[in-house]
């Protein structure tokens, strides 16, 4: 047994699926992807092997890779291996501008922890996962990512 | 007539950080108490419920282990804090329906000395709908519903200073049960002084692993009139699973499972939250306790930092939420120790921690996108 996150320790792999390989294979290309729905065009995550509205077949389609952030962490524990040296570090819940009901969880990158917002607009990049052969997505602040209630609905008011 | 169930005893372990023992030591430790307490012997108990997340040992080993011949009525669940009251459930229509005469409801695990989460043996393999986020470093509950409690903070502007105050009102009520892991008082200066875990969780907001198990026997209430105890009666138990336990796909994360449970509950006993004497809430984490606070009606959305700041939620309040201080500082024995506690106080067997003849309580399992409820009333 060793502490989380010794400099050894490479971060979790992926171990794809024959449904989850295309998602993987999308992003060695560059592109990010997920499942939607051929015959009623729901868009889908996690992976299943059919449409959970309709039944349908699915297939792999590229989003634009812009999104807004639903909520997010800031990470101080050690809880998983490979990301002791980047403590702090802020895991965001994204919403994908095509998919209002979809969540990625994706780590943000190029910010201090504590400027990121709830509201706030993203872009993914897509970088090299340290200890294989795989691609990750991640998001960066966009710019002109102001807090903006009006992108996400859905809550009661307060 | 219709078969009618009671809890008609209770027994546990110490709860400790380092029992030097094994689940199944502890698992036959607690029933072998739980019976005592009852006034029923082994060879009475021909039913056994527990449940675990492959953390545990199986009833049939524990079975084995008592000594018994065999059971006629079984049930190992997987699940964790979400199926603590689904097994008492369980247990209670088992009896009823005549599928056993006595069950015993169990969970034992070493939750501080045996896996922690941050260790690991060797390389992860992320399968399944883990491959989505392992990889970026995300991978325990508590990152969950650290993102359930942003969320609600960002809608409600919810604050540090409102977890702090579920943390310190439990805490002054563990400082009055000697089981309690953690029974030194915590003002609120020291909650803000604690070392964060993940943001918005400080140390204080997360649940004291603990090692132990307790357990309860149900049988029937004709039976339970030569027994002991003042038995326990179940008015009715509602669970429920959203977007299959996907946790970081639920529409709203100021909500939990118990938005869904609460209405069904209180429907089906024809009480309200106000009827309640006391409460024991599931509290994995202090959002999970905020969020179901609100969501079973014992405040408004939104209210309840306020509402444990006041001492609503204390004795001499409104009602006493988590009397034996909860999974916060009486210790993580997955959910299941709010129920033994739930029999102490309606038995008024509590001591110095007990809540003024209380006839209703409500008990609360699970976080997040699962759980279950149930309401127990003194007989
Ligand atoms: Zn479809």
């Amino acid at each position: 047994m060793s502490r989380a996150g010794s400099s050894e320790m490479p971060p979790p792999q992926p171990a794809p699926d024959s449904h989850s390989k295309p998602y993987w294979e999308h992003l060695a290309r560059g592109e990010l992807a997920i499942q939607r729905c051929q015959a009623c065009r729901e868009w889908q995550f996690p992976v299943l092997e059919f449409c959970r509205r309709c039944g349908g077949a699915l297939g792999y389609e590229k989003l634009c890779g812009e999104g807004t952030i639903y909520s997010y962490l800031v990470q101080h524990h050690n809880v998983a291996p490979g990301f002791d040296a980047l403590r702090p570090y802020a895991i965001a819940l994204v919403t994908p501008d095509e998919a209002a009901h979809v969540r990625l969880a994706a780590r943000i990158v190029e910010a201090a922890p504590d400027e990121v917002r709830i509201g706030q607009r993203v872009r993914v990049e897509i970088v090299d996962l340290a200890g294989g052969d795989y691609k990750l997505p991640v998001f960066a602040l966009l710019a002109d990512g102001a807090s903006s209630d009006a992108v996400q609905g859905g809550d009661p008011p307060g | 007539m219709k078969r009618e169930a009671a809890i008609v005893g209770i027994g546990r372990t110490a709860y400790s950080r380092n029992s030097g023992k094994t689940t199944l030591a502890m698992a036959v430790e607690a029933t072998r108490n739980a019976l005592a307490d009852a006034g029923l012997s082994l060879n009475d108990v021909d039913g056994m419920v527990a449940f675990s997340t492959g953390d545990s040992v199986s009833t049939g080993a524990v079975g084995y282990a008592l000594g018994l011949d065999g059971l006629y009525f079984q049930s190992d669940v997987a699940g964790g804090g979400n199926v603590a009251a689904l097994v008492m459930s369980q247990a209670f229509m088992a009896v009823e329906s005549g599928n056993c005469d006595v069950a015993v409801v169990y969970r034992s695990l070493n939750s501080c000395s045996g896996h922690r989460f941050g260790t690991f043996a060797g390389p992860i393999q992320a399968g399944g709908d883990s491959q989505f986020s392992a990889p970026h470093g995300y991978m325990v509950p508590g990152q969950w519903f650290a993102m359930w409690a942003r969320r609600h903070m960002h809608t409600y502007g919810t604050s540090h200073d409102d977890f702090g105050a579920i943390a310190v009102t439990y805490r002054n009520h563990a400082v009055n049960n000697s089981h309690a892991m953690a029974r030194s008082p915590l003002t609120l200066e020291e909650y803000h002084d604690s070392r964060w875990i993940m943001e918005p969780f400080h140390i204080y907001d997360c649940a004291l692993e603990a090692d132990g198990a307790c357990a309860l026997v149900v049988t029937t209430r004709e039976r339970a009139r030569d027994l002991k105890h003042r038995p326990v009666r179940l008015l009715g138990h509602v669970g429920y699973t959203g977007k299959a336990g996907l946790n970081d796909q639920w529409d709203d994360m100021t909500c939990m499972y118990s938005a869904f449970v609460a209405p069904r509950l209180w429907d089906r006993t024809g009480l309200a939250p106000s009827d309640m004497d006391f409460a024991c809430l599931y509290d994995c984490f202090t959002y999970t306790a905020l969020a179901t606070t609100e969501d079973f009606g014992f405040c408004e959305k939104g209210e309840a930092g306020s509402f444990y700041r006041s001492g609503r939620a204390t004795y001499g309040g409104d009602i006493v939420i988590n009397p034996h201080g909860g999974l916060l500082s009486e210790g993580y024995i997955h959910g299941l120790n709010h129920h033994v506690e739930a029999v102490l106080q309606l038995r008024g067997d509590a001591g110095v921690r007990q809540v003024e003849e209380p006839e209703l309580c409500l008990v609360s399992a699970g976080a997040a996108a699962y759980g279950s409820a149930l309401v127990y009333a003194g007989d």
